[in-house]
């Protein structure tokens, strides 16, 4: 973005978050509630709006959305209710769909962000609450027509609505990356942005940086991916300035973000204007949450992220890299616990030695395929049992590292490590006669570089203990080779 | 009249109905009239009472998260007036 | 013969079930004209009843072995058509069976086939209907009542026995008087509305047609209780009613009320004379009848057509050409003209204007004016009838204020077809249960009937009332 528009204008951004929750049915009826089934499979008079039937609530949603008030601070309001927001479109079947209007199950929370270039900062959370999906609208299979699956329809949704306390892409960013870790954590969602398990309408205006009113603000709906979202804000920001530079006004407008050509685009006006006439819905009961239930929920959530850090700090003695990285996911951070428990011997450097491995050798194996942990071949224990010897320093980093590259080929074969080790004779030779040898042999065939070494090119050592090493295959213990050589050059 | 004929034209719409002109003109009529009768509600004084929304007034309730067998595709589709096998059909918003 | 003598006869072998459907089937066949049956499912039925006749042999008939009855074409039977009096229903077949539907045909009851109403239950005559009106069989020029009329007019000829109508503000208690049968309307909740399409779901009930209160009893001790489909339906324990039939009423037990706003001008006079000739018949056996108030009683029917016009056009919002029913247009059509077409053209006149208004209430701006305001007066009605339950255990009223009208008479001035439901559409506000009993006969023959209102969850005490009025 150009700079001077910058240094002059700030970006004033809210979001609306749509999360698909984690559950087995849908909301209102009993369908599964799955993402990638044959189109109309997971459909029932109920979901596709037949005449004379009624939803009825499932509770998890419920439980879940309050779960995600907690984690967010929000009030949540113990008597609420369902209202229908009334509208046409072809992949919503009763004419309305089921949300929550007057009274959302949570309201007035905050969640905090910050980064190295982002000093700490609260965003607000105006209210989440619950409500259902809409089926899918197929629009590129015809010409003439729209082909509708809606197997989607009816899946519970928590839409998350923030204040617009967001003031560049990058903030927005972090606070996504943010909410996403919250509910992972709490296992509300899996916010796979690509199956749209996690989706994002924008609320944007721009205000002069001095200047304390903020402009007319435009809504750019539908974005699903981190990508497509900061790219949206920028182009959309550059659209208002624009309009401001040139001395036009911004009109409240709907925009749909064209990816192809990377800009905002208004909808037709007639498209975007609706009255949704809300009213309770009188199919459903009033929901009027305990405060015995809300305390009951609260002892169940699960440790935050900003918990686990402190606790990983303390416990394993990492730094507040490997602790961040290690927790940046809930996931990975289950793993590097099952590791430690698997190691033989719990120390301080042990726990760090796991934690190294796993965020040097297990994260560069995870981005280089683009799986995920859940996916990944070998198990927290078969890491342990690798681990120990090296621990124990019965093997050397290298031997390792060699069996950890051929392990997740062929996770099976790894299932007894030690036996391999044994079989392979990849045991570290820690037995110093062999090892002083060894020296003698290579300084017998290396008598030049001895001389030269003895003069005083100190750098001539690492070629030698190279050569040292590359006759023990790798398998001896660096620090007794070091000690030994020194005590031969010393003669 | 309390209900004009651009109330009409707006209601009409937002319901995705249409009228003919002498249609609309009954319409107005009939709904002026109801209406009409309707304002009668406002000589109540209900600035201290609550609205009423579910008549038993009962509250929470749920049902477990369990999925249940479904209906087949085929029935699923048994009913819909355009479809192809698997799908739904509907013309598009704008006709090419 | 009532349910009883019924079952007694098939128990002793005095005659078979088959025999009873045929019968009800030629009178069906004989009384065409009347346009009380949309789909009728006679070679099922007889199959039915043939089974139903081998269980009685063996003792193993369900409790309602001897039921026959029509359904109001509002209530879903699985792969039958569900048409609602509808256009835009005509070709619709249901995919499940309503739970009441459910719960009948366990019980043995057969479901002969499904009848008439006024198009999504709207209309106080059965003349809006796709499918034509129905006639009163008393007189073949006047309206049977509505929107149940049908159901009223098959139980009146003898069509069948039972019949499940659907009450939103009087439509079964308004038809039983028109056409001289007994109309239960249960307390909200009481009966399960799944598979009963919505017309204004805070009010919506299904509602039970028979000549006698016994076989009511009976109907309703199976198909009503808890049911976890419907959100709304209520816990409460479901009454043994037919076995409460034998408690009679002891002189003094109980009081009756009458409200002074539902006695006032404009009741048809034989009416007025019938209902006080009955009140002196309450008094004479043994009872205390009183004057009481239900001060909020003008406020009825206003507060009654804002909210259930807009639960209605939320509720048929789903009629979209889409999924399922009539579709307009051609090939060339987009997507609103499409909408549009199938909209207008799929609805009745009746229907549209309900919706034209619901919308109306329920948009910017009249939302507050209207649809808050009929909430908050809602209340002050259901307030209305808890006060006046706590002097009174009944309340008695004329079902409607007059006998049945000419088919045509009323049908271009919705609102005096409104009014109709004046002394009815109280106990759908306050969700009480309400019976029409059979009360008499007008100068011209046209029969009326008596309403009595009870306390929430009293079916019972409706049900045995019925035996002294």
């Amino acid at each position: 973005m150009q700079k001077n528009i910058l240094e002059k204008y700030q970006p004033v951004i809210g979001l609306e978050l749509h999360v698909q929750v984690n559950s087995e049915s849908k909301i209102f009826c009993s369908c599964p509630s799955e993402f990638d089934a044959e189109p109309n499979t997971y459909v029932c008079p109920v979901c596709l709006g037949h005449p004379g039937t009624l939803p009825v609530l499932n509770k998890l949603p419920v439980e879940l959305c309050i779960k995600t008030g907690l984690a967010m601070d929000c009030k949540i309001n113990t008597k609420t209710a369902f209202a229908r927001k009334n509208y046409f479109y072809p992949d919503l079947p009763k004419g309305y769909q089921i949300t929550q209007y007057e009274s959302p199950l949570c309201s007035d929370g905050y969640t905090e962000i910050y980064s190295k270039d982002i000093p700490l900062k609260k965003i607000r959370i105006k209210r989440i609450h619950l409500e259902e999906d809409a089926g899918k609208s197929i629009h590129d299979l015809s010409e003439s027509e729209t082909f509708l699956d809606f197997n989607r329809c009816g899946i519970p949704l928590i839409e998350i609505v923030t204040e617009p306390d967001l003031n560049s892409p990058e903030e927005v960013s972090l606070f996504l990356h943010k909410v996403k870790q919250t509910l992972e954590y709490l296992e509300v969602s899996d916010c796979n942005m690509e199956q749209g398990s996690l989706r994002c309408d924008v609320n944007i205006s721009v205000k002069l940086k001095n200047g304390n009113t903020t402009g007319t603000k435009t809504e750019i709906k539908n974005l699903n991916s981190f990508k497509n979202i900061n790219d949206a804000i920028d182009s959309e920001i550059k659209r208002q300035t624009g309009i401001i530079e040139n001395g036009g006004k911004i009109s409240f407008n709907t925009l749909n973000y064209d990816v192809k050509e990377k800009i905002t685009v208004p909808l037709r006006s007639k498209e975007a204007e609706n009255d949704y006439r809300y009213f309770s819905e009188p199919d459903l009961v009033y929901l009027n949450i305990s405060d015995a239930q809300i305390e009951e929920l609260k002892n169940s959530l699960p440790e935050s992220s900003e918990e686990k850090i402190l606790r990983f700090k303390k416990e394993y003695s990492l730094n507040d890299y490997e602790s961040e990285i290690l927790t940046g996911d809930k996931n990975i951070a289950e793993y590097f616990e099952r590791t430690v428990n698997n190691i033989k011997i719990k120390n301080y450097a042990s726990f760090k030695l796991a934690g190294n491995w796993i965020i040097n050798e297990v994260l560069a194996i995870l981005n280089e395929k683009n799986i995920s942990i859940r996916n990944f071949k070998i198990s927290p224990e078969s890491l342990a049992k690798l681990l120990n010897p090296l621990i124990e320093e019965k093997i050397s980093r290298t031997t390792a590292k060699e069996i950890f590259s051929s392990m997740p080929a062929e996770p099976g074969k790894f299932s007894d490590i030690e036996a391999i080790i044994l079989e392979k004779d990849l045991l570290q030779v820690s037995d110093k006669t062999e090892i002083e040898e060894i020296i003698k042999k290579v300084l017998d065939e290396n008598p030049n570089e001895l001389l030269l070494l003895k003069s005083g090119k100190v750098k001539i050592m690492n070629f030698l203990t190279g050569e040292i090493m590359k006759k023990l295959k790798g398998k001896a213990n660096p620090k007794i080779v070091t000690e030994l050589f020194n005590k031969f050059i010393k003669k | 009249m309390p209900v004009s004929s651009e109330d009409v034209n707006k209601i009409s719409k937002l319901a995705k109905l249409k009228f003919s002109e002498d249609e609309k003109k009954k319409l107005q009529n009939d709904m002026s009239r109801i209406i009409d009768y309707m304002d009668k509600i406002n000589e109540l004084d209900l600035s201290n009472v609550e609205p009423l929304e579910n008549i038993n007034e009962t509250e929470n309730v749920f049902r477990d998260d369990k999925k249940k067998e479904t209906i087949s595709r085929e029935e699923a589709l048994k009913n819909a007036p355009s479809k192809t096998d698997i799908f739904f059909k509907v013309p598009k918003v704008i006709k090419k | 013969m009532n349910l009883h003598e019924i079952q007694t006869g098939l128990a002793k072998g005095k005659f078979t079930l088959k025999t009873i459907v045929r019968n009800y089937l030629n009178t069906i066949e004989k009384n065409k004209d009347l346009n009380v049956f949309i789909t009728l499912f006679n070679k099922g039925t007889i199959d039915r009843a043939e089974e139903i006749d081998s269980k009685t042999k063996t003792g193993k008939a369900g409790k309602l072995a001897g039921c026959i009855v029509s359904v109001k074409d509002v209530i879903a039977v699985k792969d039958k058509p569900l048409t609602c009096g509808s256009k835009i229903l005509s070709n619709f077949i249901s995919l499940y069976n309503a739970t009441a539907i459910e719960r009948l045909t366990e019980e043995d009851a057969i479901i002969i086939g499904k009848v008439n109403c006024d198009e999504f239950a709207m209309g106080s005559s059965n003349e809006h209907s796709y499918f034509g009106a129905t006639k009163n069989p008393v007189d073949k020029e006047r309206v049977p009542g509505g929107s149940s009329g049908a159901s009223a007019v098959s139980v009146a000829t003898d069509m069948c026995n039972i019949s499940l109508g659907s009450e939103t503000g009087g439509s079964v208690r308004q038809p039983a008087s028109f056409c001289g049968v007994t109309g239960l309307k249960v307390t909200y909740g009481r009966i399960s509305r799944y598979g009963l399409v919505a017309f204004a779901s805070s009010f919506d009930s299904i509602g039970i047609f028979a000549k006698s209160n016994y076989d009511i009893a009976k109907v309703l001790e199976v198909i009503a209780g808890y049911d976890e489909k419907d959100s709304t339906s209520v816990l409460n324990p479901v009454d043994n009613y037919s076995e409460l039939l034998n408690n009679k009423f002891k002189s003094g037990e109980i009081i009756f009320g009458y409200p002074k706003e539902y006695f006032t001008e404009g009741i048809n006079e034989d009416i007025l004379k019938g209902i006080q000739h009955k009140i002196e018949l309450v008094k004479k056996a043994g009872f205390e009848v009183k004057e009481i108030s239900l001060p909020h009683s003008e406020y009825v029917i206003q507060t009654y057509y804002i909210l259930t016009s807009a639960e209605a056009s939320s509720n048929l919002e789903r009629y979209d050409g889409i999924r399922y029913g009539y579709r307009a247009g051609n090939e060339d059509s987009n997507l609103n003209d499409m909408y549009i077409n199938t909209r207008s053209e799929g609805f009745g006149d009746e229907v549209k204007r309900r919706i034209m208004l619901g919308t109306y209430v329920l948009s910017a701006g009249y939302y507050d004016e209207y649809y808050k305001k009929a909430q908050k007066a809602r209340r002050l009605i259901v307030k209305d009838f808890e006060n006046a339950f706590k002097e009174v255990d009944y309340i008695i009223t004329p079902t409607t204020p007059n006998t049945a009208f000419k088919i045509g008479e009323k049908i271009d001035n919705p609102l005096s077809m409104y009014l109709n439901d004046i002394f009815t559409a109280s106990a759908n506000l306050a969700g009480v249960p309400a019976i029409s009993i059979p009360a008499g006969f007008d100068r011209n023959g046209l029969p009326f009937g008596i309403q009595i209102i009870g306390k929430k969850f009293n079916e019972a005490g409706l049900l045995r009332i019925c035996d002294f009025l």
